[in-house]
């Protein structure tokens, strides 16, 4: 049922969630490879927690998740060769990273054990200014999504990357992030609209 | 129009979800954790990295304290209910189970070098798989306390079910998808998973389709196989067939269409005969079998098309001849996901009308402890006597293992020693069960505790005592 975790660390320029930008300037003025991995991983450390947290919706399993990577960026980190692209390489890592831990636990609920589907796997709900019945509907339409295209709404809608980034960060085509963008909205569009 | 439209929906998408997903600030033990990777990075080595998850629940300077404060509040278990945080439940004795002292398990291997998952288990003579990452199946014949490998597993998917009647007889189908042709194939063993033989079913692959199957057997004969088709792009599950084995699993005949109310359609058994269907789609309806899954019948629950999502947990067969339906209950109207009720319901007509029976009982205290309202992987042991898991509330978070002997109306948290966090469980009767859990493990220093590494522990006592599988 588990996966095994092998990462595929491949470069690629991947836009930065959360302003990244100043990450070249910052690793110039740093000596050691390891001084400038650790202040990357500080940097960068907010961003993922809140991308984790978008994807998982859960705090328990973003908390593991951002540690999990960031653990697996460490040991890794030799693979790194430009700084500059620490974004993207550690994009792919922390994708992976959640996309492990979803299917995982959405299998282990629902197929093996019997747990609810949808249990767990829709984002939380901090915002009462939106109507109840409005946050509803997209967390149980976000619940119903399996892990693949749950990860590409998050970021397209909610972390605006393009079609072609998130095809980047995910190691697969633009025509497939259409497709599962294409899908995902298909399904979620009728308790969407249900609600309103 | 459609593009407009289209990217209407689109941006209804991109601003509910914004509203929606707010995330909290990075917590400072996340921070912090984050922070030792740096600092061990940068001073000279002093020993390995800790392993790779840490739960944050654990982590920081209270790991330790947060750990002894897990096995305390495990191991007094009923005492700690009732001193604590509310009244006691009522008191519950442990069942007088048969049989003499049980064996003794392999010590707990190295924390390190676990890595399993349990793929399958249960049978009256104690037989269980597991799967080993990187180590193949491992099979058991005495209730996980010997394990060998499983030669000649067949080339199935990457998380078969398997299905073993008797230490013997084994099932497990696959499914695999080939240019031109899709073959499900039901695999089966006579001889304790020594050697395997398969029959298969044809379909041709079609581009947008795809195809799950799975298999399941009430005896070494009878056995069903649900196949569903369905296109990759749509949430409708379009074709679902039934399948019948009487000669077992070398001949299959189709039975009709299967219980279809959607993709994500998975039975889960509560016995060999019993067990259910439930849809994303559509949660008022339940769909049962008490005959091993020849025949199923829709019906809706009580309340649940009035703004209530059910969960079932279990069904089962009473000694009347009714079907009962263990259900937590979640009100759609908000955005949470705990239950608020859970119900027993009972049908005298094979699962057409349901009738609430009684609410499941637990203690006061609710908030932090829901005993009986969202358990899950639940087991029936007896008539009345289900054991299930819990998930654990409060700081820690432990895992609890729960039971009733009233069939729901009160339960009581067996006070289990061995496993913290728990995935799933299966048994094989009142004394010996197989569950899945994560290992909790620690730096050389002690300061920093964690669940990490899917394992699997077995017990011998009803649950009392949980040994960790060595592999």
């Amino acid at each position: 049922m588990n996966e095994s975790r092998p990462l595929t660390i491949v470069s690629g320029m991947v836009r930065a969630i959360g302003g990244a930008a100043v990450l070249r300037r910052e690793s110039v003025a740093i000596e050691s490879g390891d001084e400038v991995f650790a202040a990357l991983t500080r940097r960068h450390l907010d961003s993922a927690y809140r991308l984790a947290w978008a994807i998982l919706g859960d705090s328990g399993d973003a908390d593991d998740a951002t540690q999990d990577a960031f653990a697996l960026a460490w040991r890794n980190r030799r693979s790194l060769r430009d700084p500059a692209r620490f974004d993207a390489w550690f994009g792919r890592i922390l994708i992976n990273v959640c996309r492990q831990l979803l299917r995982q636990r959405l299998r282990q609920r629902s197929r093996q054990f019997g747990r609810p589907v949808e249990v767990d796997t829709g984002p939380a709900v901090s915002d009462t200014s939106q109507p109840t019945s409005d946050r509803d509907a997209i967390t149980r339409a976000m619940g119903r999504l399996d892990a693949d295209h749950r990860i590409v709404v998050i970021l397209r809608y909610w972390a605006d990357l393009t079609v072609d980034e998130i095809a980047a960060r995910l190691d697969v085509p633009p025509g497939t992030v259409k497709s599962r963008l294409h899908y995902a909205l298909r399904s979620m569009r009728p308790g969407l609209e249900d609600a309103r | 129009m459609k593009e407009e439209f289209d990217r209407a929906f689109e941006d209804q998408v991109r601003a509910e979800l914004r509203t929606s997903i707010v995330p909290p600030a990075t917590p400072f033990y996340v921070r912090d954790r984050v922070e030792r990777m740096a600092t061990r990075a940068l001073e000279p080595v002093k020993g390995p990295l800790l392993p790779a998850t840490f739960r944050s629940r654990f982590s920081g300077a209270g790991g330790v304290a947060a750990i002894v404060a897990i096995v305390a509040i495990i191991g007094v278990g009923l005492a700690w209910r009732g001193s604590g945080l509310g009244p006691a439940a009522p008191a519950v004795s442990l069942p007088t189970l048969p049989g003499t002292p049980g064996p003794s398990f392999p010590p707990a291997p190295d924390a390190a070098s676990a890595r399993a998952v349990v793929m399958s288990a249960l049978a009256p003579g104690l037989t269980g798989v597991i799967s080993v990452d990187g180590l193949g199946y491992r099979i058991t014949h005495d209730g996980g306390v010997t394990w060998s490998s499983m030669a000649a597993a067949p080339a199935t998917q990457t998380d078969p079910d398997f299905d073993f009647i008797d230490p013997t007889h084994g099932f497990v189908s696959s499914v695999v998808v080939g240019a031109a042709v899709t073959t499900v194939s039901v695999y089966r063993t006579t001889d304790g998973a020594r050697t395997w033989q398969a029959s298969q079913l044809s379909l041709p692959s079609e581009a947008g389709w795809q195809v799950d199957a799975v298999s399941h057997f009430s005896d070494a004969s009878h056995g069903i196989l649900l196949v569903t088709r369905f296109q990759s792009d749509s949430l409708k599950t379009e074709e679902c067939t039934l399948y019948a084995s009487d000669d077992g699993g070398a001949t299959w005949a189709g039975k009709g269409a299967g219980p279809c109310l959607g993709a994500f359609i998975w039975p889960t058994w509560s016995s060999a005969l019993a067990g259910y269907v439930t849809s994303a789609q559509d949660p008022s309806q339940v769909i049962v079998t008490a005959d091993g899954g020849r025949t199923w019948i829709s019906g809706p629950l009580p309340d649940v098309s009035s703004g209530w999502r059910a969960a079932p947990q279990l069904v089962l067969v009473d000694g009347a001849g009714r079907l009962r339906l263990l259900a937590s209950m979640t009100p759609t109207t908000t955005g949470a996901y705990t239950p608020r009720t859970a119900e027993v319901y009972a049908s005298s007509d094979g699962g057409v009308k349901w009738t609430k029976q009684y609410a499941v009982g637990t203690i006061p205290d609710s908030a932090t402890n829901l005993l009986g309202l969202s358990v899950y992987s639940v087991s029936v042991l007896g008539p009345d006597y289900w054991i299930a898991l819990q998930q654990g509330s409060g700081p820690e978070k432990a895992d609890m293992l729960v039971r009733t002997l009233d069939a729901g109306r009160t339960w009581s948290v067996v006070p289990s020693t061995g496993f913290t966090t728990a995935d799933g469980m299966v048994w094989w009767d009142a004394r010996h069960g197989m569950l899945e859990g994560m290992l909790m493990v620690c730096d050389p220093s002690g300061s920093q505790c964690g669940a990490d590494h899917p394992t699997v522990y077995v017990t011998d006592d009803g649950g009392l005592t949980w040994h960790q599988v060595p592999f």
